[in-house]
């Protein structure tokens, strides 16, 4: 489903001439329908790794293919194709603050061209899924910061993706919605979604039992199973 | 369907996010139409006016009481640029002049004899009704022996020629100029729009819309403001139909001889239309167009 070959990213700096090196000689493979996540402390380099997988970011140097394509070598409407297929949490979350909780999760069934019942039922669906369907109607200026974070949850499962890409879906959360929220990865991912976490809490990889790439300062430091 | 509905909707929050410069972009569109059109429909006037007396432009030809009309009739309907030729005999003439004095008549009871010479009257060929035709016809028909005296009118018409194409002339290049200024505006009003909403269209290509769905809002905004534009001019010229007509029709009467052309047609009107949606296009496709496929 995924995989890194020998990636490197370099972002262009004001604080340093040669850049920041936020990933160095990263490789690894995911398989499909895995769960795995990325943990390593704070700028190792795990929200860079997401960025890459969306082409939201392209790598300075080595490969990434999703799905067998490789990234750099679609053209922009194949791009958009194989986003539609990808459901993302962003760490800062990036609702669009001038539509409701509603539209904010529906904007991503409307791109695509679906129906509107449709729209409405799957919207309500995922809104249902992570509590806040009583705030449909809701700006996002107007919810708490882990409200937000789980309409963004709501926004990326909607569209039934088959790759999760998730940068800390919890980290606004107390432990119980963290805890519930997890949960609902799990059956998504029995359903067939291969689910990328990326989290600094240690703890919360270790309590899910899952495949953990550890990083750090831009490399990968240990590979808990999978292919490498 | 639903996403040319999911299109409207983003077309409107975009306008209702855009504010106070859609407004100055609508008023530029509108007075450039509005220009445009107050000239256009002098210009059509004094068109109008042309071909009225174009129509009816005559050459007027006195015979010497010797000339042999008839041969002279023959002669001239000969002329390929002649396109009617009539002649008024010495009676006939008399006859006229007796009508036009109606109650007056008593004044001719007095005369010795019919002082009034024939005459033949000519129309012209519509592609020989030019000033300068005319001109050059009236001289070989001075010069036939047994014509005494030719009279014809041209050169003012030639001078409403002339203002007609000065009047379209200013009108096209005020409203040309006013049209670049709303085009421009329509631009920078869409510009400022995508660089408010530049996160905002960020997020909406990371989860996966279409460069059709991210910029086809801003591109039917313009044409929106283009064609509202359009729809205030038609109104102003509608307005200016209603309170100005009435007041010209008896001026242009009693001046040209017309009746006022109405301002607008229907086709008119739908140009006006598509002209607004082709500049409002135009000018954002100026801001949002570049790298943009279909
Ligand atoms: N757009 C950018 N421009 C320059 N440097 C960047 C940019 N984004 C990230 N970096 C740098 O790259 C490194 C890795 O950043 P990244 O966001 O991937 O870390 P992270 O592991 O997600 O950290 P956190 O746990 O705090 O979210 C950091 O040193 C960061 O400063
Ligand atoms: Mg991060």
């Amino acid at each position: 489903m995924i995989e890194f070959e020998h990636v490197s990213k370099v972002y262009a700096s004001t604080v340093s001439a040669e850049g920041v090196q936020a990933l160095d000689d990263v490789t690894f493979m995911i398989q499909k329908a895995e769960f795995v996540f990325v943990v390593g402390p704070s700028g190792a380099g795990k929200s860079t790794l997401l960025r890459l997988l969306v082409r939201e970011e392209v790598p300075t140097e080595g490969e990434i293919r999703v799905g067998g394509k490789n990234l750099l070598r679609l053209r922009r409407r194949s791009i958009t194709r194989l986003r539609r297929l990808i459901g993302v949490i962003f760490q800062d979350g990036r609702l669009l603050p001038d539509r409701t909780v509603f539209d904010n999760v529906a904007l991503v069934l409307r791109v695509r061209g679906a129906a509107r019942d449709d729209v409405r039922w799957r919207t309500q669906q995922a809104l249902r899924a992570v509590g806040l369907l009583p705030k449909e109607g809701a700006y996002p200026r107007a919810l708490s910061g882990g409200e937000r974070q789980r309409v963004a949850i709501a926004r990326a499962l909607v569209r039934e993706p088959v790759l999760l890409l998730a940068d800390e879906p919890t980290g606004d959360l107390d432990d119980e919605s963290a805890g519930e929220i997890m949960e609902l990865f799990k059956v998504v991912n029995t359903r067939g979604t291969t689910v990328v976490v990326a989290t600094h809490e240690q703890g919360l990889a270790a309590r899910m039992r899952q495949r953990t790439i550890q990083l750090m300062a831009g490399r990968v430091v240990k590979d808990s199973g999978g292919a490498v | 369907m639903s996403r040319v509905s999911f299109l409207l909707g983003e077309t409107g929050l975009t306008i209702r996010q855009s504010g106070w410069i859609s407004v100055v972009a609508i008023l530029l569109t509108a007075l450039s139409f509005t220009t445009v059109g107050l000239f256009l429909w002098l210009a059509r006037t004094l068109g109008n006016a042309e071909a009225h007396w174009r129509g009816e432009m005559r050459i007027v030809a006195y015979l010497d009481d010797e000339a042999n009309a008839q041969s002279l009739l023959q002669t001239v309907r000969g002329w390929p640029e002649v396109r009617e030729a009539r002649l008024v005999t010495k009676a006939e003439a008399l006859e006229r002049l007796r009508g036009y004095l109606a109650d007056r008549r008593e004044l001719l009871g007095s005369l010795p004899s019919n002082p009034l010479p024939a005459s033949l009257e000519l129309g012209l060929a519509a592609d020989a009704a030019t000033p300068e035709e005319t001109q050059a016809l009236a001289g070989r028909v001075g010069r036939l022996r047994g014509v005494d005296e030719v009279q014809y009118t041209a050169e003012w018409v030639e001078r409403l020629d002339r203002w007609r194409r000065v009047l379209s002339a200013v009108g096209l290049g005020i409203g040309g100029f006013l049209a670049l200024a709303a085009v421009l505006t329509v631009t920078t009003s869409a510009t400022l729009a995508t660089h408010a909403r530049r996160r905002e269209m960020e997020v909406m290509r990371l989860v996966g819309a279409g460069e059709g769905l991210i910029r086809g809002p801003f591109l039917l905004q313009g044409m929106i403001q283009g064609i509202v534009g359009a729809l205030v001019a038609l109104g102003c010229l509608a307005a200016a139909e209603i309170v100005l007509a009435p007041r010209l029709a008896p001026l242009l009467a009693l001046t040209l001889g017309l009746e006022p052309v109405t301002f607008l047609s229907p086709l008119d009107g739908a140009v006006l239309l598509a002209g607004g949606a082709v500049l409002g296009g135009l000018g954002s496709l100026l801001a949002v167009g570049r790298g943009m496929r279909p």
